[in-house]
């Protein structure tokens, strides 16, 4: 049995990023602030800082790029190290964070969808 | 006001999709060598795209903010007033920066993060949601007036949670995001509680079976 998302069957770009980046990443959100003058990029995801920025690097580097590449001083997801660093230079910790679920990772809460639709299914079949 | 997290591919027509595209590359000639390569090597996936059924736009969340599938983003930037941010930090000190209890209580918002800006003269709101923007400010109201207002007396021109101009102000003060992403868009907050209980009962069944 393939499971099937909700995501799973669209054919387009979307889809395949959608993916890539959904076993990362909670939600993000990019919201322009000052006149269009800077850039608001935020997102919710499992885990720690590092490998979070790898797996952008090396699993949608050309969209990072597209989405950063107009931040002044930006360098590049091609070059990973010196992006980890300016991306941590310009981040803000929040002073205060809450999450509903916190124990539930990204790739866990889909394992949950699937859980969820094969028992439908079964007490379909008993029912 | 919102867009598709890859807003090319948000066109109504084939023909407007690749036009968008043209338009991308045009206003990506100027742009810094990292976007311009960047945009050549998905430019091939862009145009094939725009020929093909789009992915579900973002939509409004209600008066304002975006909102995929069920789950909406609220992003509030607000200037402090003198010694606001400081009275802020102390509460959320005391709570150790950890939201639970307020949080749990609302029962529709997936996270919430509140961030010091601007040498602590702006403060950022940023919550991710169910739903409408109406429902969800009046679940916030019916359910934690009084921490909201431990927090939001610190804001600059605040008329108070109970005043009838609070909506406006909060309408004033948020931005809605031009790109939003969201892992589960089909996915509420009590949707998510019900698929743990349910992870949770066919982990004990199998735990029997095994036995």
């Amino acid at each position: 049995m393939v499971p099937q998302s909700a995501t799973a069957t669209r054919p387009t770009q979307d889809a395949r990023l959608e993916e890539k980046i959904r076993k990362i990443v909670h939600d993000m959100r990019f919201v322009f602030v000052d006149n269009d003058t800077k850039l608001l990029f935020a997102t919710a995801y499992d885990g720690d800082f590092d490998p979070y920025i790898e797996d952008f690097a090396t699993k949608i580097p050309n969209a990072m790029d597209l989405w950063l590449c107009n931040c002044v001083g930006y360098p590049g997801m091609r070059n990973p190290k010196a992006a980890a660093d300016w991306i941590a230079k310009h981040q803000i910790a929040a002073e205060a964070w809450y999450v509903n679920s916190p124990n539930l990772t990204a790739a866990e809460t889909r394992k949950l969808e699937r859980v969820g639709k094969a028992v439908e299914e079964l007490l379909d079949k008993v029912g | 006001m919102s867009a598709n997290l890859n807003p090319v591919t948000a066109s109504k027509s084939p023909q407007a999709g690749n036009e968008k595209v043209e338009n991308l590359r045009k206003l990506f000639a100027d742009a810094p060598e990292i976007g311009k390569k960047a945009l050549e090597n998905v430019l091939h996936e862009l145009r094939s795209d725009a020929t093909e059924t789009p992915p579900p736009p973002v939509e409004s969340a209600g008066r304002v903010g975006a909102r995929l599938g069920k789950v909406s983003e609220l992003t509030m930037l607000i200037p402090l007033v003198p010694g606001g941010a400081k009275r802020t930090r102390e509460f959320l000190g005391l709570l150790h920066g950890n939201l639970k209890r307020g949080g749990d209580l609302v029962g529709t918002l997936h996270n919430m993060r509140f961030v010091f800006l601007e040498n602590d003269t702006k403060l950022l709101f940023a919550t991710t949601y169910d739903g409408d923007w109406d429902a969800y400010i009046d679940d916030f109201v019916a359910k934690i007036p009084d921490y909201l207002d431990l927090i939001d007396s610190a804001w600059e021109g605040w008329p108070g949670i109970r005043s009838p101009g609070a909506k406006d102000y909060l309408i004033k003060h948020q931005v809605t995001a031009v790109g939003w992403y969201v892992a589960h868009p089909d996915l509420t907050v009590a949707e998510t509680t019900r698929l743990k209980r349910i992870g949770k009962a066919v982990d004990e069944l199998l735990d029997k079976i095994g036995n």
